[in-house]
């Protein structure tokens, strides 16, 4: 069998466990090594065979993280909107987004009451800067519940969106409620941000509803002051307002 | 993942909170001493500080020196997207609303005012008023037109209906100005941790923008609200 036939057979292999969920979409697949090793071969075809895949945007390659299987061609990491990652890039800045904090616990008092569940029900919380050319953008604390999405632990959030983590967990969001506010920063987010402690930032609490009218999800977000404009303008026009960032 | 800060104040702000309401205290409660808060929630004082910052300048609670730590009343609930017509306001109850007209203007916003109606300072038309909910001041309002506009667009900001207004955008930013700060302080009540949101909305006839809302929010005392649906 030539490098060819055999990188094609590899490819085809990996694209069942895809479509059989062995290989989750959100999480990364095994490393180029661990794969030549099952499949008995060399890393170079087990490269051509991701190459294929990548063609195919079945996997998508990050640099320094691996293979993360991807149905869907959305790429951004904004979190409510993808118009977001499309303003920041025509104002020259790079979006990314770092974890600072993820882990599963119960939703308590405060959880209960915003999802509507028992208090002991668990909920995944996840803490994430985001950052334009590195510089800090904002503090986004969001909470969903544990069992919305499957293998909610393995999703890599700093390759995946939630709105494309929800469209695979057939989640439709139909509205998004903003609450805006204003507060300073306390020294734990300044330092996160950048910024002398008690900084006035704009406060921002989503929630997310579905078609169905249940909270998908609730997030908590600080925003640095360069950067508000892109959670805060928008245009009302005929009785509607549109963000700036939400795709026409 | 490197655990490279402590997030542990966020938990402890959220127990807190839980506390308040298991505690069934209300505006005006005094939350038991640092010390005993401490040992409730086995954390040092430097978290729990943290927390209760956190708090203060998130309006929950507030500090009187040397008396400890009280509960605020819940934030005013306004509508963001038609803040400058409150007559037209959904979560705005009009029976507990009062405006008392104000004498002072800061001047970027006249300069403002200039720039974007295209005008020099005597063409200028403003009013300002200070809202309250019930005995709590809110914010400050300032609308602006021109003078020779007010016959073509009376009542500009009387109602959102009004048909010469096609459509508006909407800023919000934070307050950094110190002149700002400084004329809303004695008529907002502002404490060193308060802050002020700075809420625009440019009132546009067709192209052009033919009236100017700008408002000062205590932060800490009034939420904006706006539903955004998705298609």
């Amino acid at each position: 069998m030539t490098g060819k036939e055999t990188a094609q057979r590899v490819a085809e292999d990996i694209r069942a466990k895809i479509a059989s969920r062995d290989y989750v979409y959100g999480t990364s697949i095994p490393s180029e090594r661990a794969l030549a090793e099952n499949y008995h071969t060399s890393r170079s075809v087990i490269r051509s065979a991701l190459e294929f895949l990548i063609e195919e945007n079945l996997i998508k390659q990050v640099h320094g993280k691996g293979n993360f299987v991807t149905k869907t061609q959305i790429d951004d990491t904004g979190v409510h909107f993808k118009g977001m990652t499309e303003l920041l890039t025509q104002a020259g800045f790079t979006p990314s987004a770092r974890v600072l904090k993820a882990q599963t616990r119960q939703a308590n008092y405060k959880f209960s009451r915003i999802f509507d569940v028992l208090e002991d029900t668990p909920v995944f919380q996840i803490t994430r800067l985001r950052l334009g050319n590195e510089q800090p953008i904002s503090i986004e604390n969001t909470y969903i519940l544990y069992d919305s999405v499957k293998n909610v632990e393995q999703i890599d959030f700093q390759v995946y969106s939630l709105y494309d983590v929800f469209h695979m967990n057939h989640i439709h969001i139909r509205s998004i409620r903003h609450i805006f506010s204003g507060m300073r920063l306390s020294a734990t987010f300044s330092k996160l941000l950048e910024l002398p402690a008690d900084t006035p930032v704009v406060s921002i609490h989503l929630t997310s509803t579905t078609l169905d009218g249940r909270v998908a999800e609730y997030t908590e977000a600080f925003v640095a002051p360069n950067f508000s404009k892109f959670y805060t303008d928008g245009v009302y026009c005929n009785g509607k307002f549109v963000l700036d960032t939400q795709p026409v | 993942m490197p655990k490279l800060y402590n997030l542990r104040s966020i938990e402890v702000a959220e127990l807190i909170e839980e506390y308040i309401v298991q505690h069934q205290l209300s505006a005006g409660d005094r939350l038991p001493a640092e010390r005993e808060l401490a040992e409730i929630y086995h954390v040092t004082r430097v978290t729990l500080r943290n927390a209760l910052q956190d708090l203060i300048y998130s309006g929950k609670i507030t500090r009187h020196k040397n008396k400890g730590y009280f509960v605020c009343g819940p934030k005013v609930r306004r509508d963001y997207t038609t803040y400058c017509f409150p007559q037209t306001d959904p979560f705005l109850d009009l029976s507990r609303y009062t405006t008392v007209p104000f004498d002072r203007i800061p001047q970027q916003t006249v300069y403002l005012g200039q720039n974007i109606l295209g005008v020099f300072e005597d063409e200028l038309y403003h009013e300002q008023y200070v809202e309250y909910i019930d005995a709590l001041p809110v914010g400050i309002t300032i609308n602006m037109q021109k003078t020779s506009d007010l016959a073509q667009f009376p009542g500009l900001f009387r109602s959102s209906g009004n048909p010469d207004v096609t459509k508006h955008s909407q800023t919000l930013r934070l307050s950094f100005s110190d002149e700002v700060f400084q004329i809303c302080r004695e008529p907002l009540a502002l404490e060193e941790t308060d802050n002020l949101l700075l809420l625009n909305s440019f009132l546009y006839h067709n192209d052009t923008i033919i009236g100017i809302s700008q408002s000062f929010c205590v932060g800490t005392r009034v939420e904006l609200i706006t539903d955004i649906r998705i298609y």
